[in-house]
């Protein structure tokens, strides 16, 4: 079987994930989640007084604090959490998976496929969602003043930094989430399970540490965050090793859940 | 034995904890129509799903053809299989579940699209190809699902219980589409629990009970080997008492009972060949006008039963 054959069946199985999930009934209520730090933004838009609003300075640090813990930590981390346990998982409770394992590809191929299709929806989400806090945040300068704010250097280096960011945080956990779907049934098990590990990683051993994908998202944050109780504390790890971790752990998690689907068994009971 | 010519199952045994699922199998199986029969229980399904990979034996060894189930990418170019499972993806009409499956043969999208309505066609799904199958009868998900599993030609046709939810006309013609099938020169392996389907269906049986294979091979040599069991012959004549006062003439004769309607006699005997040696004689001396002279037991309800138990219990 060639190269180019396997790479053109991750791609269907991949366009045909993305197709199913993106035209399915939960899409709504992903979006609606997504839109969760928007509406805040746009609370805080109208609630805050004018003269704290036009405070660029502080206006860039509270979209800093919002996205990081907010956008990031909770609505990005918890749906990854969803729809990549779902991409595998979700097959088995709807008694579905048989149909994939009884296709002609290898399986550890299959969730490489299932993986990329996840993440093609997950990117189509939560990267115009990070746009639109980004957009609405600075709104509150003035329609004007945002536009020029946006159109800066800086503003426009900040907000690839976020779509930057959001997307490597969708291929890390998601890799992460995807393999956890060949253990768990419940999304919310490790997804919990993890979020505790991101909050004690900075007291773990640095072997362990390398597997905090939220470590090192944070040391690719353009404006530093404030700590809160669920703010993973950032290193000082370049940009670029930061990068590669993430790529790197991606790439075991996905290798580690095609090992495990090579064994997986059919039992809907 | 070529390997690359049969399904071959080899001290294949599956246990689920403490559960047995099969037992120590071992089968050689054929091109043909091959009937899987047995109780709900017996590991019809357990086997198939062992064959396609979709469960690892705890020991023992499968090869389809010569491909082992640990190799999809290789395997399911050559077998299709219909499981007894009736989800399907949300959203999936028939069309696009079987454009979606023959995508990953690699075939190109307009040939996709004429090979998935050609075997929806072939199924009778024609007029359903753009419905959501979520909106599908339990006869129509049937016909989808073996759509499914033929799309791709395959060599290798594996059904698990494909008849259940059709009408009687849907299993006609569905008995029809596996009979052509099988006498292309395809391997067509059938379960089923209702066992004058298999009859219509298969001459050669893998009957199954308590995870064990009970008997393999034409529904004849496997009536053979159950020697404990005297053979019932149906002789339809005009003097049936006549035939059953010579038939107890013979040493090897143990019963023979005269039809109800009064037109025939069930003759047992522990030889048969000796007594069908002797028939001839009969006649000629009783000036016998003989109908039909027939095994009567030479079925897969007899044969289950003698092996198995009339209520798909132990013997």
């Amino acid at each position: 079987m060639s190269a180019g054959f396997r790479l053109r069946q991750i791609r269907t199985v991949a366009s045909v994930d993305f197709r199913r999930t993106l035209g399915g009934r939960r899409m709504l209520a992903l979006v609606l989640f997504c839109s969760l730090p928007i509406a805040l933004a746009l609370v805080r838009m109208v609630m805050f007084p004018e003269a704290a609003r036009m405070d660029l300075g502080r206006t860039t640090h509270e979209l800093a604090q919002a996205f990081s813990l907010f956008h990031l930590r909770f609505i990005v981390f918890f749906g990854c959490a969803f729809l990549f346990v779902k991409s595998f998982r979700g097959e088995v409770l709807q008694h579905t998976l048989h149909l994939r394992l009884l296709l002609p590809i290898r399986r550890r191929d299959l969730i490489v496929g299932k993986y990329f299709g996840a993440l093609a929806v997950s990117l189509a989400v939560f990267l115009p969602a990070t746009v639109v806090l980004v957009i609405v945040y600075r709104l509150a300068n003035g329609s004007w003043q945002t536009l020029q704010t946006t159109a800066s250097a800086q503003g426009m280096a900040h907000l690839i930094a976020y779509v930057f960011i959001t997307a490597l945080a969708a291929v890390g956990y998601g890799a992460l989430f995807l393999l956890a779907g060949l253990f768990f049934k419940n999304p919310m098990v490790p997804a919990a399970l993890y979020l505790g590990f991101e909050v004690l990683a900075p007291f773990l051993p640095l072997p362990l540490r390398v597997f905090s994908v939220g470590r090192h998202l944070q040391a690719l944050l353009p404006v530093p965050p404030s700590l809160g109780p669920l703010a993973v504390t950032g290193s000082d790890m370049p940009g670029w090793l930061a990068v590669i971790l993430i790529l790197g752990v991606a790439a075991i998690a996905v290798r580690l859940a095609g090992w495990r689907a090579q064994g997986f068994e059919i039992d809907y009971s | 034995m070529n390997p690359t010519e049969h399904i071959v199952l080899e001290g294949v045994s599956k246990f689920y904890g403490e559960v047995l699922g099969v037992n120590n199998v071992d089968l050689k199986i054929g091109p043909g129509l091959t009937g899987l029969v047995g109780p709900n229980g017996a590991g019809k399904s357990t086997l198939m799903n062992l064959v396609t990979g979709l469960i690892r034996p705890t020991q023992g060894t499968i090869s389809i053809l010569g491909i082992s189930p640990e190799n999809p990418e290789n395997l399911f170019r050559k077998v299709g299989f219909c499981t007894q499972w009736d989800s399907f993806p949300p959203g999936a009409t028939g069309q696009s579940l079987l454009e979606d499956t023959l995508m990953m043969h690699g075939l190109a999208r307009r040939t996709t699209q004429e090979r998935a309505k050609a075997a929806l066609e072939t199924v009778g799904l024609a007029a359903a190809t753009g419905r959501r199958i979520d909106a599908y009868s339990k006869g129509m998900k049937q016909r989808v699902k073996l759509a499914n599993a033929l799309c791709h030609n395959p060599q290798v046709l594996i059904l698990d219980e494909p008849l259940n939810g059709l009408d009687p006309q849907g299993r006609s013609e569905i008995i029809e589409i596996l009979k052509d099938l099988a006498g292309q020169g395809h391997y067509v392996l059938v379960s089923s629990h209702i066992l004058h389907e298999v009859d219509l269906i298969s001459d050669t049986i893998v009957m199954m009970h308590g995870g064990r294979v009970v008997a393999e091979g034409t529904i004849r040599d496997v009536r053979q080997e159950i020697v404990d069991q005297p053979v019932q012959i149906l002789i339809r004549c005009d003097k049936p008492q006549r035939v059953a006062a010579r038939a107890f003439e013979m040493a090897d004769v143990v019963g023979a009972k005269i039809l109800d309607q009064g037109d025939g006699v069930v003759v047992s005997t522990r030889d048969g060949q000796a007594f069908f040696s002797k028939f001839p004689s009969i006649v000629l001396e009783e000036d016998l006008a003989v109908e039909t002279v027939l095994p009567a037991d030479e079925d897969v309800r007899a044969v289950y039963d003698y092996l198995i138990g009339p209520e798909g219990g132990q013997r």
